[in-house]
């Protein structure tokens, strides 16, 4: 079972310095990495803060 | 390429820049920042191998007979940081950054740029951390997991402890971007649980990574401001405690040695199908096993630490929890013996290793349970049993799976095949020599000789020789594996098909021998046929 129609390609383009993607598919896949990357990003923080907190919590 | 005079700025149809400086500093492809991993990774393999063989050297007789114990020291802290931090975590890394959009018909990974920052911090933070072993003081002595006291004596502690930084934001940056493919640069049709093992490996592996690098960055920035700031974190003068330092480090370290081996699970699952001709045994079960040993990786850290004085019932806790791991550990062996189970199987180099892999981390395994069991622990924390436990996972597991997963992928990246005899001689002489290097070392551990020390009772004479010629053939075995790459990759005259390997499903094979510059800048269309695991919900 094939979920996409070969006679119509998705563009998948990168975007990059020089040139921005328009088309819907790379639109939403930018905003899900942009989430991804927020949430990823405050998980490591929030860890970095907790090893801190640990010593206050464990004494 | 000829239109590209046309061209005056990027698009997605050029090759690779010519020039050198613009396509190996400034890279933003998967394939050449995965190709300078791998490359930096084999490197890194030398430089601690060398530290390893003179280790061996001082230790072949007993008494002092190359070295001042100082420097011993400082050699077996050298080599695992270097080793963990230089070879296995970034030859991992290099894999997933060449394989993974290849395997979910990604055009290259989420944050390019950022993909080309994390590698390049690498050679700095290990030009810095390998630069303290030339400086007045010597480099870091106090092993590789830096308990104070101990480590804050050495002068070198704000250079480790910054290279360490480098080190972990590097991870940290490419965690997140494994992560940030995976989830959202799939192509239609590839759902999460059609991906293949090794893709679902490390997006697990990731999570790790970014949950316990930041952790182990507190450690050492408390250890830091121990040193040179006047705080009191593990300084029971100032109302510290460093057991504190421990549990912190072994929050960071346990999963640390499930990010180390997660990835060559995911290799091992590719590997062990192709060469049987069926798929995987288990899929789904696969995948969860992966996920329940990361969740347990959680709460098991202070088995590391079962003689420093803790409380029964977290002695207890943490010896059932340890224990527990072995349950989908125990599936994941199941599985893979299961898939070979009356397949039709061939034995090329990577199937050799990846067999070698099955048999030896499990042996491994074993080691691991001992350990696991409080009062077995006592007599054996600290000794020789230790170090044979972590080097049969850590380099018949980890290693052995980078080995094999060079094998098989090598042909598409390169183009052409390696030499299946000298793979084959590279494996037969590694895996007898490994294991005269490190069975001996349980026998040494139960009998009481301690890790990390330059000199030894003479009642350990024998079986120290026997480990050290094994390691001296060991090394010398890896000079081979040298010469099979460079031959592999710059001087075969056999071309590699696109499939490559007879049994082989998945896009990756799907693409050119040897990978175009640019792949799948139109996602493929996806024929579940051609998937490894296309049909696991039918
Ligand atoms: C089957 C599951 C495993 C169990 C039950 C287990 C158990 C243990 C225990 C109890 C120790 C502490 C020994 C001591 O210091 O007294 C230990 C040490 C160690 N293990 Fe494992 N282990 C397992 C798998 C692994 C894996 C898969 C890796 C890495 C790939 C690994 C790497 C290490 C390392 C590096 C150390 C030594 C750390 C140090 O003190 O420097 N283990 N293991
Ligand atoms: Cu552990």
């Amino acid at each position: 079972m094939s979920t996409i129609d070969p006679s119509k390609p998705i563009r998948m383009t990168q975007q990059n310095t020089s040139s921005a993607t328009v088309d819907p598919v790379s639109d939403n896949r930018r905003k899900g990495v942009r989430r991804t990357v927020t949430i990823t990003a405050a998980i490591a923080l929030a860890f970095f803060l907790v090893s801190f907190v640990q010593i206050v919590l464990m004494k | 390429m000829s239109h590209a005079a046309t061209h005056d700025h990027h698009d997605d149809h050029h090759g690779a820049p010519k020039n050198f400086f613009q396509r190996w500093c400034m890279s933003t492809n998967h394939k050449d920042i995965g190709t300078l991993y791998l490359v930096f990774a084999l490197l890194m393999f030398f430089i601690g191998g060398s530290f390893a063989m003179l280790i061996r050297a001082e230790l072949f007789k007993p008494g002092l007979q190359l070295m001042q114990p100082y420097f011993f020291n400082q050699l077996t802290t050298m080599h695992a940081l270097v080793m963990i931090f230089g070879a296995i975590m970034p030859a991992f890394v290099g894999l997933g950054n060449w394989m993974i959009p290849l395997m979910v018909g990604a055009p290259d990974m989420a944050l390019p740029r950022m993909n080309n920052l994390s590698f390049w911090i690498l050679p700095f933070a290990f030009t810095l951390l390998l630069s303290t072993l030339f400086s007045a003081g010597g480099g870091p002595a106090g092993g590789w997991t830096m308990y104070p006291p101990l480590s804050l004596q050495s002068d070198s502690l704000a250079y480790v402890v910054f290279s360490v930084h480098l080190m972990g934001i590097s991870s940290i940056m490419g965690a997140i971007n494994i992560i940030a493919t995976i989830l959202n640069m799939r192509a239609p049709g590839m759902e999460l649980l059609k991906m293949p093992v090794f893709v679902w490996s490390w997006l697990i592996t990731a999570f790790l990574l970014i949950a316990v690098m930041p952790v182990l960055a507190g450690a050492v920035t408390m250890l830091l401001t121990d040193k040179y700031f006047g705080t009191n974190f593990f300084n029971p003068g100032g109302g510290g405690d460093p057991v504190l330092y421990q549990h912190i480090f072994w929050f960071f370290g346990h999963p640390e040695v499930y990010i180390m081996i997660l990835p060559a699970f995911g290799i091992i699952s590719e590997i062990i199908p192709t060469f049987s001709r069926k798929p995987i045994f288990g899929y789904k079960a696969m995948v969860f096993a992966i996920a329940s040993i990361a969740f347990l990786s959680f709460i098991v850290w202070a088995h590391h630490m079962f003689a420093v004085g803790l409380p029964l019932g977290a002695e207890i806790f943490f010896m059932y929890a340890t224990m527990l791991i072995a349950v989908p550990t125990g599936v994941k062996v199941f599985n893979w013996v299961s898939t070979m189970w009356g397949g039709s199987m061939t034995f090329e180099t990577p199937m050799l290793f990846a067999i070698a892999f099955v048999i030896l981390f499990t042996i491994g395994g074993f080691s691991g349970l001992m350990l696991a069991l409080v009062p077995a622990d006592f007599q054996y924390h600290d000794t020789y049993f230790v170090v044979a436990h972590f080097h049969y996972v850590l380099v018949t597991g980890a290693l052995f799976a980078i080995i094999a997963a060079t094998y098989y992928w090598l042909p598409k990246w390169s183009g052409r095949m390696y030499s299946e005899f000298w793979g084959k001689m590279h494996f037969w002489n590694s895996v007898i020599w490994v294991n005269v290097l490190f069975f001996p070392q349980h026998f040494l551990g139960l009998a009481g000789m301690p890790r990390r020390i330059p000199d030894y009772n003479v009642a350990f004479a024998n079986f120290n020789m026997v480990s050290s010629i094994g390691g001296f053939l060991f090394g010398a075995s890896q000079l081979i594996f040298l010469g099979v790459l460079v031959h592999g990759v710059f001087f075969s005259k056999k071309k590699a098909t696109d499939r490559v390997w007879e049994g082989a499903k998945g896009l990756e094979w799907t693409v050119p021998s040897p990978a175009p510059f640019h792949t799948f800048d139109v996602p493929p269309v996806i024929h579940d046929d051609e998937l490894a695991h296309g049909h696991v919900n039918d």
